[in-house]
């Protein structure tokens, strides 16, 4: 069976500097693999090189076995819905200027799955999701919490129904509790939508909870 | 200090927290966003802000705490290194300077000092002579940590030191904080939300909670076997080794009160699992129990 995410030999490099050395992994679907490592081992250009969010100089990337690293801008937008980011800081991540539900809803738009008839329903049922209530839709970033704009987020990043989520460091800036409150979260999301995560974190105890394998990284390369 | 409260507009933030400070300890502030730990202590250092009120007592080798004494007798260290340190001066200017800020010391003299200072933190000369956008963030942490300990201070304030940094990183500049703190006889307040820091680094530790302190005592005891149930709570909620795999962490209901928003009752009681009339009644004071202080009228471990 192809794997969700099969990445091989990818290399990364910023100018001369090669930050990403042949590392090779694969993601099952609804499977949960953690990527650890000090900072600066290459993790989170890793993540950004599976999202193509920067081009590796060699190596495949492969999304239900399609290649996403030499695919055509038109192409890789179709299959974009299917895999979502969540990045650190989900104030940074957000509008500061727009409601929460509008945010929420802005996936759908984008890739032109909202109308009018049930796009408001879908929202409602995101925010009931990830344990947010109504009334935090008609809210502005700033008026919520670290915790609750990590929920905007995974929200957001839920609205496409993909098949899987890139979280990137997605408690690193919370408090212990609301870590506890964030990890439960993904782990109930994981049971009840088959999501499958791509966890990448420098906090070991975190990642070796949720995930089902952990790979650990140094200087740009997969340490066995 | 004895009886802080720091008042806002919206209500009071911190709201009478005690504790007093050994010569050359090491004491850790913890708790969440919005307890009150920064706020508590940066009155040690008289920096709150301007529209807040702040009541109580805070002494400094028994005198109150002036302006003058910032930068010579107490110190901080902030969460973000870039903050402590200017753009455009070389790192050793910047030590030279404080230096000279408070001794009749020569330029020569001064930038000799500067230089001393951030070779025991383990920066040399490269280092030294380069502007702060040129080193990583763990060695501008260390240049701001030989910032802060340059003219000797009685007390170093570290706000969250290591927040920004990861994990390995984290380890070895708080070790050198202690370190460099323990050489020079200065007493660390250490702000975290780093429970694991805390546990390795502090002698002795104070849980606050909605702008109170709820436990405080021995870092060992107090971590390993809390007895108030907030500190309880925010223990269990950690992911570590040992606990089973992919099963829920358990997490403490509700959020912490706003400022202001604290009845008459214990701040923590309704978020309390054993709460009772009470807790909601009467706001629990410190008293010792199991060799600590603790302020909750059921702390566990003692018969009801």
């Amino acid at each position: 069976m192809t794997p969700l995410l099969d990445v091989r030999d990818l290399v990364v490099r910023y100018g001369t500097r090669q930050v990403v050395d042949r590392v090779s992994f694969t993601v099952g679907a609804g499977e949960a693999v953690g990527l650890v490592g000090p900072s600066g081992c290459g993790k989170s250009t890793t993540a950004l090189a599976v999202l193509r969010l920067l081009q590796p100089a060699a190596g495949t990337v492969r999304f239900a076995g399609v290649d996403l690293t030499h695919l055509p801008e038109r192409e890789l937008r179709r299959l974009r819905p299917r895999f979502q980011p969540v990045f650190q800081d989900p104030h940074g991540a957000l509008s500061p200027r727009r409601r929460i539900r509008d945010q929420i809803a802005e996936p759908l738009r984008v890739h032109g799955r909202w109308s009018r008839a049930d796009g408001p329903a879908r929202v409602d049922e995101l925010m009931e999701r990830v344990g947010l209530s109504p009334a935090h839709g008609l809210r502005l970033p700033h008026e919520l919490s670290g915790g609750q704009c990590q929920r905007v987020v995974i929200a957001r990043a839920l609205a496409t129904r993909p098949e899987l989520l890139v979280l990137d460091e997605p408690t690193s800036a919370l408090d212990p509790s609301l870590r506890a409150e964030i990890l439960n979260l993904l782990m109930d999301l994981r049971a009840s939508l088959r999501v499958g995560f791509l966890l990448i974190s420098h906090d070991h105890a975190a990642v070796r909870h949720v995930s089902d394998r952990v790979l650990t990284m140094r200087d740009g390369r997969l340490i066995p | 200090m004895d009886g802080l409260r720091i008042g806002f507009p919206d209500g009071e933030a911190v709201r009478g927290v005690s504790f007093d400070l050994t010569a050359g300890e090491v004491f850790a502030l913890v708790g969440e966003s919005g307890a009150g730990k920064s706020l508590t202590a940066r009155a040690l250092l008289g920096m709150v802000p301007r529209v807040a009120t702040v009541r109580g007592k805070v002494l400094l080798d028994g005198g109150p705490v002036t302006p003058a004494h910032l930068g010579r007798r107490v110190a901080l260290i902030p969460q973000d290194a870039m903050s402590a340190l200017s753009p455009v001066h070389r790192v050793e200017d910047q030590l030279a300077f404080a230096v000279r800020s408070v001794s009749r010391a020569g330029r020569r003299e001064a930038l000799s000092a500067a230089r001393g200072a951030l070779a025991a933190v383990g920066l040399g000369p490269d280092a030294a002579g380069a502007y702060p956008h040129a080193l990583s963030g763990g060695m501008r942490q260390r240049a701001v940590i030989a910032l802060a300990l340059v003219n000797g201070p009685a007390l170093v304030v570290a706000d969250e030191p290591t927040t920004a940094l990861d994990p390995e990183r984290r380890e070895q500049v708080l070790t050198l904080l202690r370190e460099r703190c323990a050489a020079t006889g200065a007493t660390l307040l250490l702000v975290s939300h780093d429970l694991t820091a805390v546990r390795r680094d502090a002698d002795r530790v104070a849980v606050m909670y909605a702008g109170r302190i709820t436990e405080l005592g021995e870092a060992e005891p107090v971590l390993e076997r809390p007895v108030a149930p907030y500190t309880r709570g925010l223990l269990a909620s950690l992911p570590r080794t040992g606990l089973p795999r992919r099963t829920r962490l358990p997490v403490l209901a509700g959020a912490p009160p706003a400022p202001g928003a604290v009845g008459g009752g214990c701040g923590f009681a309704p978020r309390c699992p054993g709460a009772d009339d009470l807790c909601r009644r009467e706001e629990p004071v410190l008293r010792a129990v199991d060799g600590r202080a603790v302020a909750c009228h059921h702390p566990s471990g003692e018969a009801a």
